[in-house]
């Protein structure tokens, strides 16, 4: 039995046990996935017909619960045969919500956006057929999406190059790692709205860009060595492949241009 | 005495203000300029209000007959918010372009507090001295309030989680962690001392006169972004994080990190 095969294993045993306040429970993350190895939790969506219960009340033990938006939005750990389950407790209504504002180009930060990666590739482990449903609202990456992320993860790349840098002062390592960050994320968007497949988390990334068709050379190589170099010109090297991949929207053209004529300078 | 650069490049900044037309009813001097600090990679940052929003060819006209060559703009050109970059005397010269409205906005919604509460008035209608004077209150439910915000995000999560990612596939989930971390702490400590938090450039500098930190703070946050082993540098953050917080009133998010970011530490040994 693999590790992924005891994780969803035990995954499903606490689902049963689950009250059915939740009519839709998908799991998510590497233990959806499979490849979770010694490091790997159990995360979960649990989805509640009305609002999301205390389960800790219904004595289900908890490691720790909270709550948020007025008690619409609950965060569940709990400890279970020494595994970690992490799990997300939502209403009907805010997946909607979430899914609507992805699907319509107004939700595209990382943060937000990623929730589509997640539930696209959940398996439910409890479902009364919404989240079927919802899976089948993401099967296709609307193509308006591609252009509105482009254009979006574009912005910062239009500073001009006295102001990016003026982050290389020394003692600035923060200042410029930051940057940096910024930059190989929004590189990132950039390649997975360019093959039309949902971003997920960036851990674990050389095997999540595998099998991308469309994307720089060595792309996952040469994060790493950006990352460890903190390196500027190797990470604008990287921002302006990407761009020329990208298509010719305004604000790209324009980007591509300053990302160009800084590492003129830089060099 | 010679000059200092900071004194050349305000005098380079007074003629900027002096040719602009009467439209320019605010002129505010900001960055390192304002602060006395220039170096020689430092530029001029003015910020200029006029009554009416500017067309971007406007700002460009304005800035031309102010003496600055090479125009050039940066940043979105899709924001009412104008920016036109050139030289005077070889020296650069970057100018903010706000209508008084958009001012007032971007005021309201907390933008841009460091560089006003450190501005310098070339020119002014009174704007900027009302606007320190609101910065100039830090009341404790601020200080609560910013605190209390930054220390959100650690907890509610078992924090054996932070182990995640220190596998070596995880390299810019990794770096993304540490950066957000350091800018917590950095938030954390600002608010303590009441002071509006600056950008993250030269920090070691905008550290070096608070009271109110965790030892050798700036040192640390370098050392933690150097470690090349991912367990070393998560612990290096971690303690740096609780460090802080113990330095923080207690509230229910602070009080939460105080004991997550301890058995986070432990998880990390």
């Amino acid at each position: 039995m693999t590790r992924t095969d005891e994780l969803r294993a035990l995954a499903q045993r606490f689902v049963l046990a689950l009250p059915d306040d939740f009519d839709e429970a998908l799991l998510t993350g590497s233990v959806s996935r499979g490849d979770a190895d010694e490091l790997s939790d159990i995360e979960m969506l649990l989805v509640a017909r009305d609002i999301p219960p205390q389960l800790s009340a219904l004595g289900i033990e908890m490691w720790q619960e909270d709550f948020f938006e007025h008690g619409t939005v609950a965060w569940y750990t709990a400890l279970v045969e020494g595994e970690v389950l992490e799990m997300a407790g939502w209403t009907h209504a805010r997946v909607e919500g979430r899914l609507e504002g992805i699907l319509g180009g107004e939700i595209i930060d990382h943060g937000r956006f990623r929730f589509a990666e997640a539930l696209v590739h959940g398996i439910p482990l409890r479902s009364a057929g919404a989240i079927g449903r919802w899976q089948a609202r993401l099967a296709e990456y609307p193509d308006t999406l591609v252009e509105a992320i482009v254009h979006d993860a574009s912005e910062e790349w239009l500073e001009h190059p006295l102001g990016v840098r003026a982050h290389l002062r020394p003692g600035g390592r923060l200042a410029l790692a930051a940057m940096l960050a910024d930059d190989l994320q929004n590189v990132l968007r950039i390649v997975f709205a360019l093959n039309r497949t949902w971003e997920p988390s960036w851990k674990r990334l050389p095997q999540l860009v595998a099998p991308l068709a469309v994307k720089p050379e060595r792309l996952a190589e040469r994060i790493d060595e950006a990352v460890a170099e903190t390196s500027l010109r190797k990470t604008r090297e990287l921002v302006l492949d990407t761009l020329l991949l990208a298509p010719d929207l305004p604000r790209v053209v324009l980007a591509r241009e300053r990302t160009a004529r800084l590492l003129r300078e830089l060099a | 005495m010679a000059a200092t650069r900071s004194d050349e490049l305000l005098a380079l900044a007074q003629r900027v203000a002096y040719a602009l037309p009467p439209e320019a009813i605010e002129v505010v001097l900001t960055g390192s300029v304002s602060r006395g600090v220039a170096d020689d990679v430092s530029d001029i940052e003015m910020l200029v209000v006029t009554e009416d929003l500017l067309s971007r060819e406007e700002a460009f006209e304005l800035a031309r007959r102010a003496g600055l060559e090479e125009r050039d703009s940066w940043g979105d050109p899709s924001t009412p918010t104008r920016r036109v970059f050139g030289y005077l005397d070889t020296q650069p010269v970057e100018t903010i372009w706000w209508s008084r409205e958009l001012a007032e906005e971007l005021f309201a919604s907390g933008g841009s507090a460091e560089a006003l509460a450190n501005g310098v008035a070339l020119r002014t209608s009174g704007l900027l001295a009302r606007w320190q004077e609101r910065l100039a209150e830090y009341p404790d439910a601020l200080v609560a309030e910013r605190v209390e915000k930054a220390a959100e995000r650690w907890g509610g999560f078992a924090p054996a989680g932070l182990l995640t990612i220190t596998r070596p596939d995880c390299t810019l989930t990794r770096m993304e962690w540490l950066v957000d971390s350091a800018q917590r702490v950095l938030a954390i400590v600002f608010a303590l001392n009441r002071i509006h938090q600056p950008t993250a450039k030269r920090l070691a500098a905008r550290l070096e006169p608070l009271a109110l930190k965790p030892e050798r703070l700036a040192e640390r946050i370098d050392e933690a972004l150097a470690e090349r082993d991912p367990r070393g540098a998560l612990r290096l953050m971690t303690e740096l994080q609780l460090d802080t917080v113990r330095l923080a009133p207690s509230g229910p998010n602070v009080d939460r990190a105080r004991t997550w970011l301890a058995e986070g530490l432990e998880a990390l040994e």
